[in-house]
């Protein structure tokens, strides 16, 4: 059965431009102190401060750009990245990040991400507003050699705006369908050439648009804030400071998802996510002769819960929730430098982390699923001596404590040989992880015996003490290498490149498969049912990657024309997926999937036919197959790998222009198109998503300190889905977001 | 995957009862408490079964072994022996996540027993290769005989004796194949090398009971039994080995300690055949008069000898 979606209009370009493209509502200031930023930025820090000089894909998107997209967030960019695709659903702590067919929805993610040199190393605190952002880059392909654990898909580097640059109050307000509302206030002071602070903080509202039809309420209303306080200071010529201390509070509701039979949203048991994060990120960088050494220190702390009507169903079947708290510290260190006139360049690192979580995670059983689950299945079994539990709900309930530690040393050394860069690194890796489990349920049940007369008298009564407790070990070794060529082609034409690079992707433990476990426990207990073995189906392996990529930057027409291409191939060892079990289980289990493969290709193109006109395109295609899968049951060998979309596809024209006369001194006009598809939802593709685009547009009115924008996106109402998955046996879907129109108003004075 | 690899005698033996009696730190004593079938191969009569302790000497500077014993021929006649010095094998495998140790002897005349017949074809595997059965609450509690849990003996003594050893409560793996009619008729048949038969018996009242664990019958049936139990068995010896066997007989399922009957599960028929070195087991039912299950498996890792 295909869910299909239906094309909308065809996309148009065409405008009229009069003055320079890219403005932002407020320029920058030049940096009178000469700092340079660029060594506070952990990614310039690693790779060329010049991207495109750097035998890497990668996106960078301004300010400027993110502002016309109406971009806070991560999830904001999907689609805009070529075959970088960050679907909306359920809640802000399913971050599931994709890239050329890698990705997770559970865990330890695949790409990793770096927030003011903060490296987040839980995945569930990925989805949150940031206020003035300066710049999102995203690199494509393993970075692990240089970044560690879980950046096999690529690293997404976020800055935001740093007081040094830009003094002065940003105040920002806005407004759209759906009750939509968001504001953020900043503060940027310089107090001395060398000393500069801000701080800053954003609040957001949704109304939601997705009704439960069980009582009619709104499902994914959501209330959201967050402060800021960034300071940079030159302490001396060599010696800078930059620390950024974050914290983000979330209560949303969240989780529409739609049942396939029905068609309906609809279930009785409440879901939401509550969410605390702080963050604060040191850096520290000394400058020497020809040298340079940084020091990024990290702590972070996430408190977040989410509770969920396990069955999605207007019947009581469980409910889970899933408390956690999470603390981790990191170091970095890196030291650089360059020999033989610049032509040998070295960089090295020590990394090392420490983290410890503590779960708790009760699955409540209720009334529907006592009876259908357990009281069905042992009456089945033993008709003439049935059963009726003590109780109509009781929990079983797993705590974990998951301490994990991690330390790395790594190595990068390039040389410049003319028109050739040749690049080599590599990274050594070690980490272990521990998982200690506390399962504990106290039930218990009613035997009756039926007598001949058909009447049942008591028969027995059976109590069910569960009280158990585990300790696993994990330890990982492992070694990343990189490789790399790059040649410079004549004319300032641009650069062709070749990689081979290592990805790893750390392994885990299937913590959410815990609450089925110990209900085949309960079933075992009363006669029915198999023992899992805790041991095997615990953990899961990590996953390795092989990347292959050739590519190429480009520039032409005296810089008008800005094109970047790429071709790449991914082998794939032990990929981790996503599963429901068989049968009626609930709870998802990462496994190894064997052998997988990746292949595709992406170009980006920028183009300024003439002044104040931008013409971007981006594109991705993506064949991501199983080599090798079978689970026992099926032999998935050859079948499209789920959740990664075939295609993405970005179109934009921006047009800028300042009339010469009147209050207004710049409009821009902004018409772009997101293509994604096709996805399957499945591994053995039975269920799929086909392409569809959405129509997004914007008009800005730029006054002396203040900016309007209207905005839209998905004008066309496309219908799409961004989630399917089944549970219990049954299917569900979440649906994209519909049709939204808002204002947004920016009120800068500096 | 099994694995055999040769130990020094000395490390290899680290479940040891005792040091031996004498000044020499190169020699152990083990006694070994098991069970002994001895068949009278003449007059074709039941065989006499009784506890036996053995007394195995061990030596590792020499690598050879001794065993003694006393086993009861009649209810008025004993007979005590002891071995030569025997050549040991010794192995330690790798069985479900652990190594064990495996001492092996054999011989084609090891000695002479007290009543001067001779002791003939001789083998003998102390093994910790044994498959216990999984907790159930309320089941009973499973017993080890010895520090090395089994000692698989057999030989002839003379002409007219044959002595095997067994052990009381015994659980079986192998490979269950259960032939039943499908919707449409036909015959269908399932394979399942999950299910274990665990045999206890009480030998005094000759009588056994049969639990089996993990029990699914058919591709179609919804959910496995975890235990079944089968009280009551028929115990009897013969000739040719020991077997177990009963009808009409209505299971129980332990549930959280309590025994619960289950009609639905009603063996037709029951017959369980250990015969040979007494480490193997045949069995065939019936159940609720449509599945017919047929087992063949042991209750003994058993290795193969090209691995000694």
């Amino acid at each position: 059965m295909a869910i299909s979606a239906k094309l909308p209009i065809i996309y148009v370009l065409f405008s009229a431009a009069i003055t320079a493209v890219g403005q932002s509502a407020v320029p920058l200031q030049p940096d009178s102190a000469g700092l340079q930023l660029s060594e506070l930025n952990v990614v310039a820090l690693k790779q060329d401060a010049r991207i495109r000089e750097d035998a890497v894909s990668a996106t960078v998107i301004g300010r400027a750009a993110l502002e016309e997209l109406n971009t806070v967030s991560l999830k904001g960019i999907s689609d805009v990245v070529p075959n970088l695709y960050i679907p909306d659903y359920g809640s802000r702590i399913t971050s599931s990040i994709y890239v050329r067919g890698l990705g997770a929805r559970m865990d330890h993610p695949a790409v990793g991400l770096n927030v003011d040199n903060v490296p987040y190393l839980n995945k569930n605190a990925y989805d949150f507003d940031i206020a003035d952002i300066e710049s999102v880059e995203m690199l494509r392909g393993p970075q692990s050699t240089l970044y560690g654990r879980n950046t096999m898909g690529g690293l997404i580097n976020v800055q935001t705006l740093s007081p040094m640059r830009w003094q002065g109050w940003r105040i920002m307000a806005e407004g759209g369908r759906g009750n939509d509302y968001r504001a953020s206030v900043g503060w940027y002071h310089k107090f001395t050439p060398g000393f500069a602070t801000s701080v800053s903080g954003n609040f957001s509202y949704l109304g939601g648009f997705f009704r439960n039809e069980n009582d009619g309420k709104l499902l994914d209303r959501e209330l959201a804030g967050g402060v800021r306080w960034k300071t940079n200071w030159r302490i001396s010529d060599r010696v800078y400071l930059q620390n950024v201390l974050a914290g983000s509070l979330l209560r949303q509701g969240g989780y529409p998802y739609e049942y396939i039979e029905t068609g309906e949203i609809n279930y009785n048991d409440t879901c939401f996510y509550r969410r605390f994060t702080v963050n604060d990120g040191l850096s520290l960088t000394y400058r020497g002769d020809g040298w340079s050494l940084v020091s990024i220190t990290t702590l972070q702390h996430i408190d977040d819960n989410m509770t969920l009507d396990q069955d999605f169903l207007p019947l009581s079947y469980f409910t889970l929730t899933q408390k956690q708290r999470e603390t981790a510290l990191t170091e970095d260190v890196v030291v650089k430098g360059t020999r033989n006139e610049g032509k040998y360049k070295w960089l090295a690192g020590f990394f090392g982390f420490f983290k410890h979580l503590d779960m708790n995670a009760p699955v409540t059983f209720k009334d529907t699923g006592i009876k259908s689950l357990i009281e069905t299945h042992r009456n089945n079994a033993n008709p003439d001596y049935p059963i009726v539990w003590d109780s109509r709900e009781f929990p079983l309930n797993s705590d974990f404590t998951i301490p994990t530690f991690g330390i790395a040393l790594y190595h990068e050394s390039k040389y410049d040989a003319g028109r050739w860069h040749f690049a080599g690194g590599v990274r050594l890796d070690y980490e272990q992880a521990r998982l200690k489990y506390h399962s504990h349920c106290d039930t218990g049940y009613q035997i009756l015996s039926r007598q001949p007369s058909g009447v049942f008298h008591s028969y027995d009564h059976v109590d069910i003490k569960i009280d158990d407790t585990g300790d696993f070990h994990r330890r990982y070794f492992t070694w990343m290498p990189k490789a790399s060529v790059l040649y410079d082609l004549p004319s300032d034409l641009g650069n062709v490149y070749a990689t081979v690079t290592k990805g790893y992707k750390s392994g885990g433990f299937n913590t959410q498969m815990f609450s089925e476990v110990l209900q085949q426990r309960l079933m075992h207990i009363m006669g029915i049912g198999k023992q899992y073995d805790v041991n095997s189906v615990v953990g899961y392996k990590p996953e390795y990657s092989w990347n292959y990529e050739i590519g190429t930057h480009l520039s032409f027409a005296e810089g008008k024309v800005q094109a970047e291409m790429s071709l790449f191939y991914i082998d794939c060892r032990d990929q981790q997926l996503t599963m429901f079990p068989e049968g009626t289980t609930t709870g998802r289990i990462m496994t190894n999937a064997g052998k997988t493969r990746s292949a595709g290709g992406e170009i980006s193109v920028k183009y300024i036919p003439v002044d104040g006109l931008l013409l971007n395109a981006a594109y991705g295609y993506t064949d991501a197959r199983f080599r090798e899968f079978n689970d026992g049951l099926h032999d998935y060998r050859g079948k499209v790998i789920p959740y990664v979309p075939r295609n993405t596809l970005f179109l934009q024209s921006v047009f800028t222009c300042s009339p010469r006369t009147g209050v207004i001194e710049h409009w821009t006009f902004d018409v772009n198109m997101k293509g994604t598809g096709k996805i399957y939802w499945n591994e053995d593709n039975t269920r799929w998503q086909d392409f569809y685009v959405q129509l997004g547009a914007s008009v800005s009115a730029e006054f002396k300190n203040i900016g309007i924008q209207l905005w839209g996106k998905n004008l066309t109402g496309t219908r799409y889905h961004t989630f399917y998955f089944m549970s219990m046996g049954n299917e569900f879907v979440q649906r994209g977001k519909p049709w939204q129109i808002g204002a947004t108003l920016r009120f800068n004075i500096n | 995957m099994k694995k055999l690899i040769f130990a020094a005698a000395g490390a290899a033996l680290v479940s040891l009862a005792s040091c031996s009696d004498n000044n020499s730190v190169s020699t152990m004593s083990i006694p070994v408490t098991t069970y002994s079938m001895i068949t009278n191969l003449v007059d074709g009569g039941d065989p006499v079964v009784a506890g036996t302790l053995y007394k195995f000497n061990l030596d590792m500077m020499t690598g050879t072994a001794t065993v003694g014993g006393e086993l009861p021929l009649s209810t008025d006649n004993k007979v005590t022996f002891v071995t030569n010095n025997l050549t040991c094998a010794i192995g330690t495998y790798t069985f479900e996540e652990s190594y064990r140790e495996v001492i092996k002897m054999e011989s084609m005349k090891a000695g002479t027993a007290s009543n001067k017949e001779d002791l003939i074809n001789f083998k003998c595997d102390l093994t910790q290769l044994a498959y216990f059965p999984k907790e159930i609450q309320g089941l009973p509690e499973f017993s080890y005989p010895t520090y090395l849990r089994y000692a698989v003996m057999n030989f002839n003594l003379g002409q007219n004796y044959l002595v095997r050893t067994f052990w009381p409560d015994m659980t079986f793996r192998g490979t269950t194949t259960t032939s039943y009619p499908a919707s449409d008729g036909s015959l269908k048949t399932f394979t399942n090398k999950d299910v274990q038969y665990r045999i206890v018996m009480n030998l005094k009242e000759k009588k056994a009971t049969v639990i089996l664990y993990d029990v699914k019958l058919a591709e179609e049936m919804p959910q496995t039994i975890s235990n079944i139990v089968l009280s009551n068995l028929d115990l009897g010896f013969s000739s040719s080995g020991i077997y177990v066997s009963g009808s009409n007989v209505v299971p129980s399922v332990y549930e959280g300690g309590v025994a619960t009957p289950n009609s639905k599960y009603t063996f037709d028929s029951f017959q369980c055949d250990m015969t040979g070195d007494l480490t193997t087991a045949t069995m065939r039912y019936k159940v609720a008069g449509s599945y017919s299950g047929h087992f063949s498996g042991s209750y003994i890792l058993k290795v193969a000898s090209n691995e000694d």
